[in-house]
């Protein structure tokens, strides 16, 4: 039937294929990359304000780049991404077809060829945050298109091909090697791996407060092979109040885990405006959202607007979230997302800023001075003080979590678990503190029986045996 | 030419509406153009009515026999920019009397009337100020711009796209000079970039005996000094404060440059190592440098808050570039407790205008940061009513009569920078201040993402280009200053 529908409607064939052709990208944009197309969107920026369209259009070879701006933003709806992504090479095929039917001779039969430009046109999309080359690419696409249009008007259909090239065959398996390959780029990239793509789900979660969403997608294994997944379980067990269970679980090792102090890649500062923004630490949060929007090829993007519109709103400062929402007003597709903040926007127009009185000025440090800060400071925030408790375990710094432990815990009331494991093992040094803390029988009995373990030389199965204790951290 | 006789005939044909009563409330409008006094060429002071979206709005106006009335577009009134400089250079020492009328179903009320005094004298023509988002310690997009005070064009002189997206700062002019400019490129490029009548220079400004390049300028009237602070300035986040980050000094001294002997020189006095010396500023008559000075502290950031700079003056012979080995104190900071920052001097030398804050020197970041006037006959030193705000009030500069302020405050959102205006008085009193216009400035400022920086007035046009600085900066030669013993 394909062979009928090949060799005597060759058009309506090509057109089939060509759709085939989308279906099968969209398929694999939407299936497997729908959280980092909506990333995509993120880092992305477009407004109609007069100073961005300025500085966007700055000179002519800026266009692309405004183009793909505009289309990046409907990634936000994983659908239209997807979509944008298959219909882009797609395209491109489409118009190397109108520029064999323009200039070549019996040009039906060579509509295979067009199909050997999709691979590399996908090829060109793996990488391209911004769509600028795939936009580019579009765009001669469809000038070449455009010319071969004008130049039939005086001759056309003038360029001979051999015969040979003329095969049924062809015209369907270019096309399905075409797409195959085209497919399985994508699939198999280092660029747009599957990596980017679970980070990316991670931080979908994390910022519509699916905790328990995160505890569920990301194994053991998952933590100590992705760094990102690790810092966002361990926020995900500070949201959730299992930290001092469960840190050592999922490979903490030092107080740098928990935040990206000194990194600076894609996903790191969206990740620490999310773990200052749970801290209730707005500026840091801004800091980290501003230097976010920095990294992104605009200056500015989606994710740190909103995420400011949002802190703002949080900080009552109605002027600031007004100017972040009045910005976004000016894009293509927030509509609902302005909507859903206007009655919140509207309670805060009259309120004072909710910042923090200025009398008692602290500064940024490192992790485990600022964590003592804020604990000092704020004492009854369980937050601060999990993190300060288990940064100095995973610092194996004994001295400073018994400090910090014992000005918070009394001796009557239960630790949770990793900490009493902490203080099983610092008794052990120093058995006076088992007068002034309680520690369960059972975490007792299983320490006795790791340590023996240990001493009869199994300590693999004592570390396997007890493989979310402290104790098998520390040894 | 449509757009021109279309404004003329709108404005011409505007309403004469019949006001059957008073409103109850005092509408607000933005910018808050309430009794100012602004220049006779300043560019149209559009402005809109703030809230009570959907009604209609008139501005009726009075100056002496003239009256004029106007129609808001939705909420903006927007001035023909012709009939506008002809009614100010008509009306020019006179009081504009503003009454807004709004459309109530169907009759019109009015609202108490608010006056806007048109001075006679003028402001200098331009405006340079660095656009830059409110960052911290990166940046992406920034430019150097010039706007014409007289209507709403700008220019970018340099955008740092242009070159290789270095950060580029302290712009600063020879009295106002559009011909005489320097400032600094970092990272890419680095250097200080000395333009003088047509002529370009690129400076390498480290040397052995300083502990940094260059830093904050100001100009000898002359144009062969220019006295520079040196700095070894760093930044910290607040973790919980209005104040988002604290910029401070480690170490900093002040030194002058020789313009054409590319030579550096300082004294004891202004490069103790006991002391942090910075925001150098030369008085008119070439004379004396004033600066800032406190006492060194450490460690730092530590003792950030400790940090409080006083106000200090020291002579200054431009004929052998030697400077004077006694301080006078101006303002001192042990005895009244806050800190000086950036000294300007009227050009007549009368009024020394500066930032007062908490502590520290970086006021920009310092929601405490004020304007104060001293009066260098008297020796009083007052708040400036006129200009401050609850907000920060910092950079700022004289226009060349000596009867305008520009300055930067963030009084519009707390965080963005915006160029605001005052006229000051001959015996120093600031009249209340002004947002620099915009075609329409609620929404302009409200989506701009770029704070105003360092204000500079300018007497014209500047010549430089960005398409020359960023190709100078690439190709330019580089001349080593030298530290002169």
């Amino acid at each position: 039937m394909m062979k009928r529908l090949i060799s005597e409607r060759p058009f309506s064939a090509y057109g089939l294929l060509l759709g085939v052709a989308t279906l099968a990208l969209w398929a694999v944009w939407f299936f497997m990359y729908p959280y980092f197309m909506r990333w995509m969107e993120g880092y992305s920026f477009f407004s109609t304000v007069p100073d961005y369209t300025g500085i966007m259009l700055d000179s002519f070879k800026d266009i692309p780049q405004y183009i793909g701006a505009f289309l990046l933003q409907f990634f936000r709806f994983p659908v239209l991404g997807a979509l944008i992504q298959a219909l882009v090479p797609v395209g491109i095929a489409a118009c190397a077809g109108v520029v064999i039917r323009k200039i070549f001779r019996e040009p039906d039969q060579l509509l295979w060829a067009a199909f050997l430009l999709l691979p590399p046109a996908v090829l060109l999309q793996l990488g391209d945050m911004n769509l600028s080359k795939t936009v580019t690419m579009l765009l001669i696409a469809a000038g070449c298109a455009l010319a071969a249009s004008l130049s039939a008007l005086c001759k056309r259909n003038f360029i001979p091909f051999p015969g040979v090239l003329h095969h049924y065959l062809l015209m369907l398996a270019i096309p399905v090697v075409s797409v195959g390959i085209s497919v399985f780029m994508l699939l198999d990239n280092d660029k747009l791996g599957r990596y980017h793509e679970e980070v990316a789900h991670l931080e979908y979660l994390g910022e519509n407060g699916d905790w328990d969403g995160i505890l569920r997608t990301v194994s053991r294994q998952d933590a100590l092979r992705n760094r990102f997944a690790r810092r966002y379980v361990l926020l995900a067990l500070s949201e959730t109040g299992r930290l001092p269970d469960y840190a050592f679980s999922y490979g903490l090792s030092d107080a740098d885990d928990f935040l990206f102090q000194h990194e600076d890649f894609l996903f790191c500062r969206s990740f620490n405006v999310l773990f200052y923004r749970s801290l209730g630490l707005a500026n840091p949060a801004v800091y980290h959202s501003y230097h976010y929007a920095l990294q992104s090829s605009y200056g500015v993007c989606f994710d740190a607007v909103r995420y400011m519109a949002d802190l703002y709103i949080g900080l009552k400062d109605y002027d600031l979230a007004r100017k972040y929402i009045d910005i976004l007003s000016h894009s293509s597709c927030h509509g609902r997302w302005i909507s859903r903040r206007l009655p919140a926007l509207d309670r805060i127009r009259n309120s004072e800023p909710a910042y923090a009185v200025s009398s008692d000025k602290f500064i940024f440090t490192s992790f485990i001075p600022d964590m003592t800060s804020l604990v000092q400071r704020y004492p009854e925030n369980r937050k601060y003080l999990d993190y300060l408790l288990c940064a100095t375990l995973a610092e194996k710094d004994a001295e400073s979590f018994l400090r910090a432990f014992s000005q918070h815990y009394k001796e009557e009331i239960s630790a949770p678990r990793l900490y009493q494991e902490a203080l099983v093992l610092i008794a052990s040094q120093n058995p006076d503190i088992l007068k002034r803390f309680k520690v369960d029988k059972e975490i007792w009995n299983c320490f006795i029986d790791f340590t023996d373990l240990m001493q009869k030389g199994r300590s693999a199965e004592a570390k396997r045996k007890y493989a979310e204790t402290y104790w098998a951290y520390v040894y | 030419m449509i757009c021109i006789c279309l404004l003329c005939f709108i404005w011409a044909c505007s309403p004469d509406v019949e006001v059957s009563g008073r409103m109850d409330s005092v509408p607000e409008i933005y910018p808050d153009y309430k009794d100012v006094t602004v220049p006779f060429n300043i560019a149209p002071m559009n402005f809109e009515v703030i809230g009570d979206s959907g009604r209609d709005w008139i501005l009726n106006i009075e100056a002496g026999d003239s009256r004029y009335s106007l129609r808001a577009h939705g909420r903006l009134f927007r001035f023909g920019r012709r009939m506008w400089a002809r009614m100010l250079e008509e009306h020019a020492g006179e009081t504009l009397t503003c009454t807004l009328c709004m459309k109530d179903r169907s009759e019109w009320l009015s609202a108490e009337p608010f006056s806007i005094h048109i001075s006679e004298e003028e402001t200098d023509p331009f405006i340079v100020y660095r656009k830059i988002p409110p960052g911290y310690s990166l940046w992406k997009e920034m430019s150097i711009c010039q706007r014409s005070l007289s209507d709403f064009a700008e220019r970018e002189i340099y955008r740092n796209a242009q070159g290789k997206g270095n950060c580029v700062n302290c712009h600063s002019f020879r009295d106002r000079d559009p011909d005489q400019i320097l400032f600094h490129m970092r990272s890419e490029f680095a250097g200080t970039y000395v333009f003088r009548d047509g002529n370009m220079e690129k400076l390498n400004t480290k040397t052995d005996s300083t502990i940094s390049s260059l830093v904050y300028p100001y100009w000898h009237h002359s144009g062969k000094y220019v006295a520079f602070s040196v700095n070894q300035t760093n930044q910290v986040l607040h973790m919980k404060d209005p104040d988002r980050i604290e910029v401070f000094d480690e170490a900093s001294d002040v030194v002058v440059y020789d313009v054409d002997a590319h030579e550096i020189v300082t004294s004891d006095l202004l490069s103790s190592s006991d002391a942090f010396e910075t925001f150098p500023t030369f008085s008119p008559d070439g004379r004396s440098l004033y600066f800032c000075t406190a006492e060194a502290v450490e460690p730092m950031p530590e003792r950030f808050k400790d940090v409080r700079y006083s106000l200090c003056r020291v002579d200054f012979d431009p004929v052998s570039c030697s400077l004077g080995s006694v301080a006078d104190t101006l303002y001192n900071a042990r005895i009244s407790g806050r800190s000086a920052s950036f000294p300007r001097l009227s050009p007549d030398g009368r009024f020394l205008v500066f930032t007062l804050s908490d502590y520290g020197n970086f006021s920009i970041w310092h929601k405490d940061a004020d304007l104060y006037i001293y009066d260098t006959e008297s020796g009083d030193c007052r708040f400036m009513d006129g200009v401050n705000s609850e907000d920060v009030e910092s950079y700022h500069s004289w226009s060349s009569n000596g009867r305008w302020l520009i300055f930067s405050s963030r009084r519009d959102d707390g965080l963005y920078t915006r160029p605001y205006m005052s006229y000051i008085d001959k015996d120093g009193n600031a009249h209340k201040s002004f947002l620099i216009p915009q075609k329409d400035p609620a929404a302009y400022y409200g989506s701009l993402m770029f704070s105003y920086n360092i204000p500079e007035f300018l007497i014209g046009e500047t010549a430089l280009d960005g398409r020359r600085i960023a190709d100078f900066a690439e190709s330019g030669a580089e001349i080593q200053v030298n530290f002169r013993n």
